[in-house]
């Protein structure tokens, strides 16, 4: 660990030379910045490991199985488990998905959970991110980089090889494509802040990237043109667009960024969309209280994994709690993400509580309120000195019609603010490394 | 990766691509001419070397128009602004590229990026690192690209290129009807990627008997040719 430690400066370099970067708009300009690297990894053991990862498959099966009942027959509102205001008040519901089968029934193929531990080594799951995660290439990158130099520390540590995630992906693209076409990714362009990943995972699995123009529709088949009027068709896009955006007949008229008409042959099941159109009703922060309740309706399963403690202001006498506790209580706003609309009480005055308090009784389907919880701080490193930051854990479920493989590694996002919780990209935050032990 | 069918948008960035790696390369062994002169101080000399290399900025004195020929990324001549038009186009192409080939093109830009913000005077010694990296950028084209089609749209732009700078800067006959040949060569792989109409006027202006790098007349007619004969 002293050699790769002591080798940071090599890793970052390595990181400069490849471009792993993110994009960020401030005052509406674009720029592009490293993100920032810390070589000490996050350790997770192997018996540890274990158990996040039976945890993760349960949650992943039960939020694809939630996402096809609630497009299909209802059975869990019709049941009195999740009621029905908190699925169609939810932003992310789509009517136009009802009644539609997406290849193999999964929706959420690509699952980006994330988790925290709290210092006594109890996991929590934060949220989970059914759309679009991102961040799996920076991992990946950095452990071929930091393979290559220190290879000594990995001589000396026995941690599983997290280089096989773009075979996971290609696996699952290739099972959810039936060999109907071409494999591409659909990237909004170079400035998107995850253009970097969205371009590494086409080199690396060997897909085509694709960009807003490059596909057309005919005859509900989706086509990738080339030059000269050329076209190939496609099986399956792994799209790194939203939903809104990605079919102006069928959603956002405005948008320049989809391929008219894709809804219409993700319907007719002609191509496969990873992940599937509508998962964002089942990544909706109301619905995630409801999370260990689906498990436990579908699989007829104990959760393995925990939610944060968590309120619905929906329901009254967590109402009470929360107007009760709110200066101690972190709130959430549920339309929001990427660490926006989060709010610590603590850290509020008494005025901005009281402002707070109001939203909440007229809008009280728009937030939910947890406790705090006290995560296990992770030493980074700062000018070469050790000091310990607020860090949660990315992991990353892969799921295909065959099956659901939890990929060995994950992103380890800190604060690079000693005061702050909040550790996305988009707000300062560094990553590491994952290491789960072998 | 081996794609069966490459987007117009991708084969113009593949053009584009080899065309300002290879003005990169070029311009690099230019300016280090360019700064001999410099050296004794003969104006007359590096004026028609600025005048041929495209150059309308004005800078106060020989240490400015060295820095800026290199470092200002606002002169569309500049190494700099070279080397971030090299990358706009290569960030695109990651997949068809890979990754190694395109860190050359990054290494040359933090580099030149990281010199220019500490206003470094450029040092010709130091320079030889990017003519290097644009040197390994086609090596790592040619071992890790194995589709025909992608090295070919790349190949194009790098010759175009090579014609444009040999001819503004009076080369031989013989290198200009080297390069030409390559280009012919070009246009049997892929003949819809070229104006046959160009091509052919071009043809009649690249002999022996009509090469004349000195007259203004005949360079501007051929560079128009030369910025038109590819149609992606």
């Amino acid at each position: 660990m002293q050699s790769l430690i002591k080798n940071r400066d090599s890793v970052n370099r390595w990181m400069e030379r490849y471009g792993v970067r993110f994009g960020v708009y401030k005052n509406g300009v674009f720029n592009e910045q490293l993100f920032p690297f810390d070589s000490i990894p996050r350790i997770i053991e192997k018996e540890d490991w274990k158990v996040l990862e039976k945890g993760l498959i349960q949650r992943v099966k039960a939020l694809n199985a939630f996402l096809w009942d609630i497009y299909h027959d209802k059975h869990i509102i019709a049941d009195g488990v999740v009621p029905e205001e908190f699925v169609y008040a939810s932003k992310g519901y789509m009517p136009e998905c009802e009644k539609v089968d997406p290849t193999g029934k999964v929706y959420s193929h690509i699952s980006g959970i994330d988790l925290v531990e709290g210092k006594d080594g109890r996991w929590f799951i934060l949220e989970d991110n059914l759309r679009i995660p991102s961040g799996a290439s920076y991992p990946m990158i950095a452990r071929e980089i930091t393979r290559k130099v220190s290879p000594i520390t990995f001589v000396e540590n026995h941690v599983a090889d997290n280089r096989d995630y773009a075979t996971i992906l290609k696996e699952m693209m290739d099972d959810m494509n039936g060999g109907r076409g071409i494999n591409v990714i659909l990237t909004p362009g170079r400035y998107n802040s995850a253009f970097f990943e969205h371009s590494y995972l086409a080199e690396k699995t060997g897909a085509v990237l694709a960009f807003p123009g490059d596909m057309t529709v005919e005859d509900d088949i989706v086509w990738y043109t080339g030059l000269f009027n050329e076209k190939i068709r496609v099986g399956a896009i792994y799209r790194r667009i939203s939903d809104e955006y990605l079919d102006p007949l069928a959603f956002e008229s405005s948008s320049l960024l989809g391929v008219p008409n894709l809804f219409q042959a993700y319907k007719k099941g002609t191509v496969a969309v990873i992940n599937g159109f509508g998962n964002g009703v089942a990544d909706d922060k109301g619905i995630y209280y409801f999370v260990p309740k689906m498990i436990r309706y579908y699989l007829d399963e104990e959760p393995i994994l925990h939610n944060a403690p968590t309120y619905l202001p929906y329901f009254k006498e967590d109402y009470d709690y929360i107007l009760e506790n709110i200066s101690r209580l972190v709130i959430k706003d549920v339309s929001e993400a990427g660490g926006y609309g989060v709010v610590f009480g603590r850290d509020l005055s008494l005025e901005k509580l009281s402002e707070l308090k109001e939203l909440i009784i007229h809008q009280p389907r728009r937030w939910i309120a947890q406790e705090v919880i006290d995560f296990k701080d992770l030493e980074i490193l700062e000018s070469n000195e050790k000091v310990e930051r607020k860090a949660d854990l990315r992991a990353f479920v892969v799921s295909s019609g065959k099956d659901v493989k939890v990929w060995k590694s994950g992103l380890t996002r800190f604060s690079r603010n000693p005061d702050s919780f909040v550790v996305n990209s988009s707000q300062g935050g560094g990553f590491k490394d994952t290491w789960i032990m072998d | 990766m081996t794609q069966v069918i490459i987007s117009p948008a991708k084969a113009n960035s593949m053009y584009w691509l080899g065309r300002y790696t290879e003005r990169v390369y070029l311009e690099l062994h230019l300016l280090r001419i360019c700064f001999d002169f410099m050296i004794d101080g003969k104006p007359e000399e590096y004026n028609r070397y600025l005048a041929s290399i495209g150059n309308t900025f004005l800078y106060p004195d020989l240490a400015a128009i060295r820095s800026g020929l290199v470092h200002d990324k606002n002169n569309p001549v500049s190494v700099l602004a070279c080397v971030e038009m090299a990358n706009d186009n290569a960030i695109l192409l990651r997949d068809e590229i890979m990754s190694p080939t395109l860190g050359y093109i990054q290494m040359s830009l933090e580099y030149l990026r990281h010199a220019a913000a500490e206003s470094k005077e450029p040092d010709l010694d130091e320079l030889q690192k990017l003519t290097d990296w644009m040197l390994a950028f086609w090596g790592s084209i040619e071992e890790r690209v194995y589709d025909e089609r992608v090295k070919n749209f790349l190949r194009l732009g790098k010759l175009i290129e090579h014609l444009d700078m040999n001819i503004r800067f009076s080369y031989k006959f013989y290198r200009i009807e080297e390069a030409f040949t390559s280009l012919l060569k070009c246009y049997d792989f892929e003949p819809r990627a070229f104006s046959g109409d160009a091509l052919e006027d071009l043809k009649k202006l690249i002999t022996e008997q009509e090469y004349d790098p000195r007259d203004p007349v005949y360079v501007n007619k051929v560079l128009l040719l030369l910025g038109k004969v590819v149609i992606l």
